[in-house]
């Protein structure tokens, strides 16, 4: 190495540069702001399609694609569709294997737990917001938490989406075959899920089970 | 969030010219790399990825706010005297040495400076410099070397190294 090189090596402990800080407020606050902007522009994008539809109404079906944003569920955004794209199939989660106190200190927050169990593994996101903890081998049940307003995107069949709530939380209810995409995934098929919110922390909840199933894991999170 | 927010706001900070741009460039920043987070190839690193997002806010802001120049080098205040033994890093470079590289770097074009402050002073790989100055991998090398030889220049020691 040159001594230019170990020089400015050097130099770099004492060039001023800003002191590491909390930026997690601030980018909370500006999720907070989401909901209004966020309502306008879907009223935009309702006004925009009834004028389309107006205006081609004799001439092709009607469409058959709408957002739904349920109440509660801000960062849940549920596309309902004709019908579902090419998608991939498998398991691959991207993230990092982590233990549930290591994804508590990095997330921020401690993960709820359902009571079936220790998970079989636990992954965190690549930017830190969001846990996966996978259950069974093979997997029968994958639950997922973060703080984050940002969380899914899904596309699905109209008839496939049921409103629930969860301990009097609100939720929705996803029958397969649904297409989701995450913190951990490309856009896949995936199996029966809930979504739901508690507590500032949205969970999703997939495995074959049934409603009746899903609902009594669900709610049976509880701190560790 | 909290492994990159460091990262994020100093590589902001290069490319704003000032702290409180360079924080809501990297708060903006982490909000958009959430809301495409659908966009992140699998497998890929996450860090790059971020940076980039990071270096345009700051661009952004920087020229909204009509500042030409990215960012004057400054040396950080000096330890009081009597406080911890000075690091075997602070050992290698005198006072006033410091003080002619920094009038140096702060010579060069903004391209220059910011190769040199990304790769040296951020420690920054080649893929996050790329990234930070908003250009292809294979640029950075050359755009280095280049910005190391103005230095020389400016430093009056062109036949060094």
């Amino acid at each position: 190495m040159a001594e230019l090189d170990r020089e400015l090596l050097a130099l770099g402990a004492h060039v001023m540069l800003p002191a590491e800080r909390d930026l997690w407020p601030g980018v909370f606050a500006r999720l907070a702001e989401r909901p209004r902007t966020h309502w306008l522009r879907v009223a935009a994008v309702a006004a925009a399609a009834l004028a389309a539809a107006v205006g081609i109404a004799f001439a092709v079906p009607p469409a058959r694609s709408a957002i739904l944003r349920f109440f509660g569920l801000e960062g849940v955004s549920i596309t309902r569709v004709g019908k579902l794209p090419p998608v991939t199939h498998g398991e691959a989660v991207v993230g990092q294997r982590t233990t549930l106190d290591g994804a508590a200190r990095r997330l921020g927050f401690a993960p709820l737990l359902p009571d079936v169990g220790a998970p079989t593994a636990v992954y965190l996101d690549p930017s830190d917001v969001a846990v996966l903890l996978v259950y069974g081998r093979p997997v029968r049940l994958r639950l997922e938490e973060t703080r984050l307003g940002v969380f899914s995107k899904i596309l699905t069949f109209r008839e496939r989406v049921n409103r629930v709530t969860v301990n009097g939380d609100p939720g929705v209810w996803l029958t397969a075959p649904h297409v989701f995409e995450d913190f951990f995934s490309q856009p896949r098929l995936a199996a029966n899920a809930l979504i739901w919110e508690h507590d500032g922390i949205t969970l999703r909840l997939e495995g074959r089970f049934t409603k009746s199933e899903a609902l009594h894991i669900a709610r049976s999170l509880r701190p560790r | 969030m909290h492994r990159h927010q460091a990262i994020a706001l100093r590589t902001a900070y290069l490319l704003a010219g000032n702290e409180s741009d360079a924080q809501e460039a990297a708060q903006d920043a982490f909000l958009k790399a959430y809301r495409a987070l659908g966009r992140f190839r699998r497998g890929a690193p996450f860090r790059p990825w971020l940076l980039r997002i990071v270096a345009n806010e700051a661009r952004n802001r920087r020229r909204s706010a009509g500042r030409r120049q990215a960012l004057v080098l400054r040396a950080a205040a000096d330890a009081a005297p009597g406080d911890a033994a000075p690091s075997p890093e602070a050992a290698l470079v005198s006072a006033e040495r410091r003080e002619e590289l920094l009038a140096a770097l702060n010579r060069l074009g903004d391209d220059h400076r910011l190769a040199i402050s990304s790769r040296y002073f951020l420690e920054l790989s080649e893929e996050e410099t790329a990234a930070a100055l908003g250009v292809r991998r294979g640029t950075v090398k050359s755009r280095l070397a280049r910005a190391l030889e103005r230095l020389r220049v400016e430093l009056g020691e062109e036949h060094d190294g």
